[in-house]
């Protein structure tokens, strides 16, 4: 990747806002300009320089961030196009409220993946975010476009008050899943036996719009792209909000 | 310490000084009289010509409790993108305009020179928090107004006839136990009904459950607070808030008190009449003549002002009638403890809607109209009509006529049409807003020893540059001292100050605690032993400060 890299240099768990660092805002500035630039962490505020080690290059051809020890907080929060590597953990929001663009995340999620600022009605408006660990709590919360894909597992309230949008995860789901879901597709990797609270049995069958998920996520090296099938138990709901959302189990 | 206040112009209506120059002494915390021409002070300054006025008091103000920190949570994006460093004395940081956090609640209020809040709306299930919030408030004295009245255990008094006798000793005994100043009624009975779901309840209509109308809730309440004798008369937020036509529930809301004292909170929300092709209007002439009238009556306004704010109130009837009104477009309401309820709704009020213009004229229009100013106090009921940080704003505009005039040609072309705001050529005199905003107000609360520049008094004070533009001139005063110490000069914090919160305590009869701990065990998910807060949870420890309740009866 000729993009910017960024290194954390302590080992401290220190919290870092990341939400500044997005590569369309960064795209054109040098290596010492991003370094210049102050970020929240801890309790007050720290310069990029000081917490990370900067390689030269462009965020616009992608931003590569090694954490460390760090927790980074809303990593691509609001991101509208442009990649971000994550080579280790994130922390709560990332991708939160993102309309465009690529995150991958090697290891895990905080809560909040892919989901909700505080405050605000509208989650996740496009884009692609995938993790190769696990989620926290409320993945994929009010989401209403784009693509959210979870190798591990998700906590609780996945897919929580979704309006559209896919957010698809290979080792199963919390307590309450979908809840309050209004439309737009929760896919786990393993069957299901019975249906969720609010959700009514639709049945099993090959669905069609698996096959175009699965080319939606081509290159990703995602589950459900090695998963051999496209059969799923479909359950319907929330039930409360009308119901026409779906949370679909691989069988 | 001894510091001199040389040659000012004192606005004291308390003692009857409007703009007589003299020297003002302040001696550690408190007022002092002139110690003679022996005394050396520690510190002088020079006020020749400057206007010099106790610090103010806001008497409804939601700064503390559940809807306000629901408020904030809701308004996440506020706080988002307003966020504020502290001052080099290391205060006044946070973040929030209309949800402002508890620290630049006291920095935006002793910035403009006020020296004392009031949350307005305290229940006693959340009224610890509400402490504790209070309590991280700085520069400003705080206190609570209990709120009754869609309680379970007062409507089941009233219902099965307990007695008065009875009832006062439950309102003495929860005002205690929840280190209170006063008592508020919030739509009396209605927000018991919502639970039954009643959308509507008016004044003489028996309530779902307990067949109890809002009109006995308030005579059993007006009388408990005048018996038990509270320096602050029964604190009023009638039904119907913001339904066209309601001018004439509060009128007969009025006749209710039936000569009791009563303050009636945020009466703009309450002044609409129903007349034009919009069956929308205003009503503020007649309540302002019935008020005029009454003179054991007081009022607070709850002007208006444009732009974005957030509206938190008890009243879930009220709050959701206005939800799908919302901006941007999310709302919550719940219910708190089975106590009285909590609605809140973001709200952005414009000047080109014919309705929010027409809001904005009444509530200029009620101060314009209404002759006493010891009987009228401003507000923007913070944060429902818009946030405290506007009554710099409110104030030009009740000071200056052409000024007003200006906005008000700016506003939707209809609405003036339908209120007399036009033909209003009052306006405040600098004597005026000093009784409005300090002397009204302390006297109202039984403040003794606040909002007046007698020797004795607390030394709180605030210094002003007399300007022609008086919103430049109440935004940002010279000097504010709170407790003898200068906090503000030139409009920016200097140093740090804490306030004290203010209770009453009026004694009751022990036995109706055998029955509130019943009601407790058997109703509630707190017991009574928890509810009771201890004077050592105030103020981290530093404890309330006591006003005396004189008991009386009922001519």
């Amino acid at each position: 990747m000729s993009g910017l890299s960024l290194t954390y240099r302590g080992d401290a768990e220190m919290m870092v806002d990341m939400s500044a660092l997005l590569p369309e805002r960064l795209a054109g500035l040098t290596a010492d300009d991003v370094a210049r630039m102050t970020l929240p962490c801890g309790g007050g505020s720290a310069r990029l320089g000081d917490l990370f080690d900067l390689s030269a290059g462009d965020a616009a051809e992608g931003l590569l961030i090694r954490p460390g020890g760090a927790i980074l907080h809303r990593v691509g929060a609001g991101m509208t196009s442009g990649r971000i590597l994550v080579a280790g953990d994130a922390g709560n929001h990332a991708g939160a409220g993102m309309a465009g663009g690529l995150l991958r995340i090697d290891g895990s999620a905080g809560d909040s993946l892919g989901g909700v600022l505080p405050g605000l009605p509208l989650g996740m408006r496009g884009g692609l975010i995938s993790v190769g660990g696990d989620a926290g709590d409320r993945a994929g919360e009010r989401m209403r476009r784009g693509i959210v894909v979870v190798d591990g597992r998700a906590g609780a309230y996945a897919a929580a008050f979704m309006v559209a949008g896919t957010l698809a995860v290979g080792g199963g789901c919390g307590p309450h899943p979908g809840f309050g879901m209004r439309r737009g597709t929760l896919l786990v990797g393993h069957p299901q036996d019975a249906a969720p609270d609010g959700f009514a049995d639709g049945g099993t069958r090959d669905w069609l719009f698996l096959h175009l998920l699965r080319r939606a996520l081509e290159g990703t090296g995602s589950w459900f792209e090695r998963a051999g099938t496209t059969r799923a138990h479909r359950f319907i709901g929330d039930l409360a909000e009308g119901g026409r959302g779906e949370i679909l189990a691989v069988v | 310490m001894l510091t001199k206040l040389a040659g000012g112009r004192l606005f004291d209506p308390t003692n009857g000084r409007h703009g007589e120059v003299a020297d003002l002494w302040l001696r550690d915390d408190r007022i002092t009289a002139d110690p003679g021409p022996g005394a050396t002070p520690d510190a002088t300054y020079d006020l020749t010509g400057k206007v010099v006025m106790a610090g103010a008091i806001d008497i409804h103000s939601h700064i503390a409790g559940g809807k306000v920190n629901l408020a904030r949570l809701l308004m996440g994006e506020e706080h988002e993108h307003h966020r504020f460093a502290g001052s080099p004395c290391g205060c006044g940081g946070g973040s929030g305009l209309a949800t402002p956090s508890t620290h630049t609640t006291g920095a935006r209020y002793i910035e403009m020179g006020f020296t004392a809040a009031f949350e307005p709306a305290m229940l006693g299930s959340n009224a610890r928090h509400a402490h504790m919030e209070m309590g991280d408030i700085p520069y400003i004295d705080t206190g609570g107004y209990l709120v009754l009245g869609s309680d379970d255990f007062l409507l089941d008094l009233i219902a099965t006839n307990a007695g008065q006798a009875a009832i006062n000793d439950y309102v003495a005994w929860m005002l205690t136990a929840t280190q209170s100043l006063a008592v508020k009624v919030v739509n009396p009975g209605g927000i018991n009904a919502f639970k039954f779901n009643a959308r509507t309840l008016d004044l003489d209509e028996p309530g779902p459950y307990y067949g109890v109308t809002p009109r006995s809730v308030l005579t059993v309440l007006a009388r408990a607070v005048y018996e038990l004798g509270l320096p602050h008369p029964l604190h009023v937020h009638g039904c119907n808030l913001g339904v066209p036509g309601n001018v004439a529930t509060t009128l007969d809301t009025i006749q209710a008190a039936s000569g009791l004292p009563m303050h009636m909170t945020h009466i703009q929300f309450h002044s609409y009449d129903t007349e034009g092709d919009r069956k929308f209007s205003s009503g503020a002439a007649a309540l302002a003549e019935a008020v005029n009238r009454t003179p054991t009556l007081s009022v607070d306004i709850g002007q208006v002002m444009f732009g974005q704010t957030v509206t938190a109130s008890a009243d879930t009837m009220a709050q959701r009638r206005t939800a799908p009104l919302a901006h941007p477009r999310k709302w919550l309401a719940m219910d708190i403890e089975c106590d009285a309820g909590c609605g809140v709704v973001p709200f952005r009020y414009r000047d080109t809607s014919y309705v929010n213009a027409l809001q904005w004229a009444i509530g200029l229009e009620l101060f314009l109209l209404l002759d006493d100013p010891w009987r009228v106090f401003l507000t923007t009921d913070h944060p429902n009509g818009a946030p405290f940080t506007f009554y710099p704003e409110l104030i030009r505009l009740l000071m200056d006529r052409d000024y007003r005039l200006a906005k008000l040609a700016e506003i939707h072309p209809d609405a003036p049409a339908h209120t007399t705001l036009g033909s209003i050529t009052r306006e405040y005199t600098l004597a005026e807003i000093a009784v409005m905003t300090r002397a009204a107000p302390s006297r109202i609360l039984g403040l003794a020893d606040r909002g007046h520049l007698a020797p004795g008094a607390s030394a709180d004070v605030t210094v002003y540059t007399d300007r022609p533009d008086r919103r430049a001139m109440f935004e940002r005063p010279d000097l504010v001292f709170k407790s003898g110490r200068l906090v503000v000069r030139d409009g920016t914090l200097v140093a740090m100050a804490q306030g004290c919160t203010h209770v009453v305590r009026p004694g009751f009869d022990d036995l109706i605690e055998r029955r509130i701990a019943r009601h407790f065990d058997e109703r509630l998910g707190l017991s009574l032993k928890h509810f009771r807060i201890r004077d050592e949870e105030i103020r981290h420890g530093a404890g309330p400060v006591l006003h005396p309740c004189r008991r009386r009866e009922v001519p």
